[in-house]
C-alpha cells in the first residue's frame, strides 16, 4: 500500500466516505456525511501539514463535532503511526486541532476542518 | 547516491514523543505506577562515564592507551521541566524533606539525608511501529537511588503556566558498589489483539477513494 492509499484508507474506519478534497463526486447521490483530505506527502526528516475535513449537512453542529472528536481521539496525545510500504507515517493533531468552518454555498452545510501533521519515515 | 539513504527499517526503531517519569514500572508485563508530574519540552537523560588513565603519567605512554583505561564511575542524571505539581513531587524535588504528618498541605525541609530520600524514578517513551494501549513497544530507564540534586525551583510568570525544574542524579550504594545506578529496557511492540467481530446493528464501513 502507498502512502496516500494507507492514509485514505485509516480514514476509512471512520464509517464514512473518504474523498480526495479536489476530486469529490458531483453526483447527485453524493451526499454529505462524508470526509475530503488535503492531502500531501514528503519523505523522512520534514513534516507536512494535512487537512481532513468533517461534512455534515444538518441543523446542528453536534453530529460534526462528534465524528470530529472521534476522528481526534483516535489520532490521540502522541499522534499515530500509519505504515505504508516501506515505512510509516507519523500523524499528530496541529494547531487549531479542529477548526468550524462556513460554507457560502449552503447555510446547512456543518464542516469541520481536522488540521493535522505528518512526517514519513521513509527514504522514499 | 549510495551513502544517501536510511535503514530500511528506520519506522520501526523510532523513539517517539517525550514519554513520562515514574514512580515504578514493570518493563515485563509494560505496567505504569505514577506519573510523577506533566513535564514540557521533553526529558533529558544522560549517563557519562568517568575514566582513570593509569597512562598518562607513564612516560613513552600514548594517552588514551586501552589497556590503561578504567572506567570509575558512572555519573547519571535526568533533567527536565514539571509543569503540574504535587505535594510528593515537591518533596522529590527538595529531596531532604518530609510531608507534615499532621497537615499533608506543609511539605518541611531538612538539612539532614535520610535513605528514605533516595528513590528509583523511571522514564518510559513509546518506542517502535507499535504503540497500542496493550502490547505497545517501549524505551524504560531505571535510575536508582535518585536523588534531586537540583533542588526545588518555581518559575511563575504573567498569564503563563508556572514551571518546575528538576534534575535528579542516581546513586551507587555501598551495598552494591559495582552495580552501575541505571538500566535500560527497550522493547518493540507487537500487534494489538484483536476484538471479537461484533453481531447485529450498526454501519462501520466506510470507503476510501483517494487514488
Amino acid at each position: 500500500m502507498n502512502k496516500s492509499q494507507a492514509f485514505f484508507n485509516y480514514l476509512s474506519k471512520f464509517g464514512l466516505p473518504v474523498y480526495d478534497n479536489s476530486t469529490v463526486p458531483t453526483d447527485e447521490s453524493v451526499k454529505p456525511p462524508y470526509l475530503t483530505v488535503s492531502y500531501s506527502e514528503d519523505v523522512f526528516g520534514t513534516n507536512v501539514p494535512l487537512y481532513v475535513f468533517v461534512w455534515y449537512r444538518d441543523s446542528s453542529w453536534l453530529n460534526v463535532t462528534n465524528k470530529a472528536d472521534e476522528i481526534s481521539r483516535d489520532i490521540g496525545m502522541g499522534g499515530k503511526l500509519i505504515p505504508y510500504n516501506g515505512g510509516a507515517m507519523w500523524i499528530r493533531r496541529g494547531t487549531p486541532a479542529l477548526q468550524r468552518m462556513s460554507d457560502d454555498s449552503d447555510d446547512m452545510i456543518r464542516r469541520i476542518a481536522i488540521n493535522l501533521e505528518a512526517e514519513f519515515i521513509s527514504a522514499n | 547516491m549510495k551513502y544517501t539513504q536510511i535503514p530500511t527499517n528506520t519506522f520501526e526503531e523510532i523513539q517517539l514523543n517525550a514519554g513520562i517519569l515514574l514512580d515504578d514500572f514493570t518493563p515485563a508485563t509494560g505496567t505504569v505506577g505514577n506519573i510523577i508530574g506533566a513535564t514540557s519540552g521533553g526529558i533529558n537523560f544522560t549517563a557519562t562515564p568517568e575514566y582513570q588513565d593509569f597512562g598518562e603519567d607513564i612516560d613513552n605512554c600514548p594517552k588514551n592507551t586501552k589497556e590503561l583505561k578504567k572506567q570509575t564511575s558512572v555519573e547519571v542524571s535526568m533533567s527536565g521541566t514539571f509543569v503540574t505539581i504535587s505535594a510528593s513531587a515537591i518533596k522529590l524535588m527538595a529531596a531532604s524533606a518530609d510531608i507534615d504528618g499532621e497537615d499533608a498541605t506543609h511539605i518541611i525541609p531538612r538539612n539532614d539525608i535520610l535513605e528514605a530520600d533516595f528513590d528509583d524514578i523511571w522514564w518510559v517513551g513509546d518506542y517502535s511501529d507499535k504503540n497500542g494501549d496493550t502490547n505497545g513497544g517501549f524505551i524504560a530507564i531505571h535510575m536508582m537511588n535518585a536523588l534531586s540534586t537540583g533542588g526545588f525551583q518555581i518559575q511563575s510568570g504573567d498569564k503563563a503556566k508556572g514551571t518546575f525544574s528538576f534534575t535528579f542524579t542516581g546513586h551507587y550504594s555501598m551495598d552494591a558498589q559495582d552495580t552501575v545506578p541505571y538500566e535500560i529496557y527497550i522493547k518493540a511492540g507487537t500487534a494489538e489483539p484483536t476484538t471479537p467481530a461484533q453481531s447485529g446493528g450498526g454501519s462501520g464501513s466506510g470507503s476510501g477513494t483517494g487514488n
